[in-house]
């Protein structure tokens, strides 16, 4: 036997009472990564994309107030502009307004996009400027909806009065090396020129998206962009791709700030629960303390001894969490699955436990002693066998669909991992640690006089 | 003749409210090399008291306590902490086992902080637990063994550490007789046989019979060799 052992034995000593702090823990830090790989995913494509030299120009006032076409032709003259292109969001409905069906889709202008985002790569961009009612469909999409070259997409029109009849000519991928961190490879593209033809207008765009020489360029090429348009009849807003994203959360109000507090809310409680289980566990075991003491083990080995256990639990919760969050998350079906599964366990543990209490202990009902015996058992064999019965018949279903194309995954990335490894940690190291300082500052007369 | 352990003019007062009461008035005793002493006395006497200012759990109010050569006065918390798991055995009238360790783990447990490899302690505790006559029950819980089993088992974590003192509070308290019998008998064998000096606290007048000397206390004060307390 060793020190270990004896911590993993002593953690394990009430396995419902263990099992049941470790589920806590578990289930918050689902929480907890479900909320901020949410997050992540709402942030991530502007917060970690690497510099870009993208930026975006629009209606000082709003999106929906679209520039007339000639800032193009303006910005491009600029010193530093690689290229811009104009790229109106078409919204429409696919078929029908399912979740499934929903993919972004925008009119572009074939000559200069693909110079604007250089970070996408396509064969068949000729094709595509050659046919007036072609499309470009992304890798991912085209998986996704089975599109491939020649068939037709019809998209009934809602913001604008034209419902295109597009042909597919052509897939686009990222290029070589460029990460799909804004699901780009998930758009429909389709000519500008096209959606002019049905409307029978030059119509203005709400936004230009361009590409400077360099990152660093943007700091002052974007001063002097809205400065050439201040005054105009359509003053403009120049702001970097990332900025620009941004505004979209803004939009939805502080859902970082409203998230953050979820998460520190949910890691309080679980501490709380923590906490007392373990306060409680070492009050229990205060004459042991005391003959350790008694047997020489010093106020170091006590401290160690009950952290050891505090974290020894805490680790059980973390890697139910964190090994679930990490497997089942980017699976909604799986997800929702074993979520449901679990929470109907718990339930079914808790009515065990209800029965235990309410039937006397001396009474020699069978469904006691069942309860008693057999209840976390009972309780794991229904959990699972739901878990198992739902994967079974649930259709499949993505983030994507869910989401309405907000959410394009939830895979958990290393940040978040990392977090949840340090909520562990956390949580393990301040529930214990009250409760181990008393048991090894406890006189050891006091602890061998408590009564058993 | 070697000594052991000695009080001198040993003292512990406890404060309730405005008075005090003594505990302990002043004990000398001197416990020498190979002695089996048994300390009796009615409730409240003071025997535990001193068996634990001996053990180094408890300070004296004043006097001096000298164990095996250390002054007890001396030493931090953690020293006498180190000092009882090298020096001293502990064996209590409850057994104050372990519930979900073996026999074979209980009485590793002090030899947890020895330093000793993992196959050194299995073969101290086995060899502990033969000494006992509990070799057989070395992979038993607490639960799936006696009262006197049990305390045996207690008493092979006290000499795991190969301790030259055992002190003793109470062993026979909460066994029947045939088990008090086989845990006195191991007293002896460790008295007798293995040098161990050996302190015990009783009530139990035949506990007390195995002991080679019997000393009284009574309202915290120890009477003289030979003497009994009045109505005892």
């Amino acid at each position: 036997m060793t020190l270990m052992t004896y911590m993993a034995k002593n953690a394990l000593r009430n396995r419902r009472r263990t099992a049941l702090t470790a589920v806590s823990l578990a289930i918050s830090l689902t929480v907890v990564i479900f909320l901020k790989t949410f997050l992540l995913q709402l942030t991530n494509p502007p917060e970690s994309a690497k510099p870009s030299a993208r930026f975006v120009v629009r209606h000082r006032v709003s999106l929906t107030m679209g520039l007339p076409r000639s800032t193009e032709e303006k910005i491009r003259r600029m010193e530093g502009v690689v290229d811009i292109s104009p790229m109106q969001w078409f919204q429409g409905i696919y078929i029908d307004e399912k979740p499934k069906n929903w993919f972004a889709r925008f009119a572009v202008d074939p000559d200069h996009f693909f110079n604007v985002y250089d970070d996408l790569q396509t064969n068949d961009l000729e094709a595509f400027k050659k046919t007036r009612n072609g499309a470009l469909v992304g890798r991912k999409l085209a998986e996704r909806h089975g599109f491939k070259v020649g068939d037709t997409i019809v998209i009934k029109g809602d913001i604008f009065d034209a419902n295109p009849e597009l042909k597919v000519v052509g897939i686009y991928d990222m290029a070589n090396g460029a990460v799909d961190t804004q699901q780009m490879t998930d758009w429909l593209l389709f000519q500008i020129k096209y959606l002019d033809e049905m409307l029978g207008e030059t119509t203005r765009v709400s936004s230009f998206f361009a590409r400077a020489d360099t990152p660093q360029r943007m700091e002052t090429l974007l001063p002097a962009i809205e400065e050439m348009f201040r005054n105009s009849d359509a003053e403009v807003k120049a702001e970097t791709e990332k900025a620009f994203q941004m505004s979209f959360l803004e939009m939805m109000g502080n859902v970082t700030g409203l998230i953050n507090t979820l998460v520190t809310v949910v890691l309080f409680a679980v501490l709380l629960i923590a906490a007392s289980t373990m306060a409680l566990t070492i009050k229990e075991r205060t004459k042991e303390v005391a003959t350790l003491k008694a047997l020489g083990f010093g106020r170091g080995h006590i401290l160690a001894l009950v952290v050891g256990e505090g974290m020894i639990v805490s680790a059980l919760g973390g890697l139910l969490g964190i090994g679930g969050s990490y497997a089942f998350l980017p699976k909604p079906g799986w997800f929702a699955a074993f979520a449901l599964g679990g929470i109907v366990a718990i339930g079914v543990m808790i009515f065990m436990m209800i029965i235990t209490f309410v039937i006397s202990e001396t009474s020699q009902s069978r469904i006691r002693k069942i309860a008693a015996g057999r209840g976390g058992t009972i309780a794991i064999v229904v959990g699972l066998t739901i878990t198992i019965a739902l994967l079974a018949v649930m259709p499949p279903v993505d983030w994507m669909t869910l989401s309405s194309g907000y959410v394009p995954t939830m895979e958990v990335r290393k940040p978040t991992l990392i977090l949840g490894f340090i909520i562990t940690v956390v949580v393990g190291l301040l529930s214990s640690f009250w409760p181990a300082f008393q048991a090894s500052r406890m006189s050891v007369l006091d602890g061998l006089r408590k009564v058993d | 003749m070697t000594i052991v352990a000695q009080t001198t003019n040993v003292s512990k007062v406890y404060k309730l409210a405005d008075t005090e009461v003594y505990a302990l008035d002043d004990v000398n005793i001197t416990v020498a090399e190979r002695d089996f002493l048994a300390l009796m006395g009615p409730s409240g006497s003071g025997k535990s008291t001193l068996l634990h200012l001996i053990a180094g759990i408890d300070r004296p109010s004043a006097g001096t306590c000298s164990v095996l050569n250390f002054d007890l006065g001396k030493m931090s918390e953690s020293e006498l902490a180190k000092w009882r798991n090298q020096y001293v055995g502990f064996v209590f009238q409850s057994f104050n086992l372990v519930p979900v360790l073996s026999a074979q783990e209980n009485v590793e447990l002090p030899l947890l902080l020895t330093g000793l490899s993992s196959s050194a302690r299995k073969t101290q505790a086995r060899t502990a637990l033969e000494l006992v006559g509990l070799a057989d029950r070395m992979g038993h819980t607490p639960r799936q063994l006696s009262g006197g089993q049990q305390q045996r088992i207690a008493i092979a974590r006290a000499i795991a550490t190969d301790p030259q003192l055992i002190l003793c509070d109470e062993p026979t308290g909460n066994l029947d007789s045939a088990s008090a019998d086989a845990v006195l008998e191991i007293f002896h064998t460790l008295n007798n046989q293995l040098n161990k000096t050996i302190i015990m606290v009783t009530h139990d007048p035949h506990a007390a019979h195995a002991a080679k000397e019997v000393r009284y206390l009574e309202k915290g004060k120890l009477l003289p060799a030979g003497e009994k307390p009045k109505d005892w």
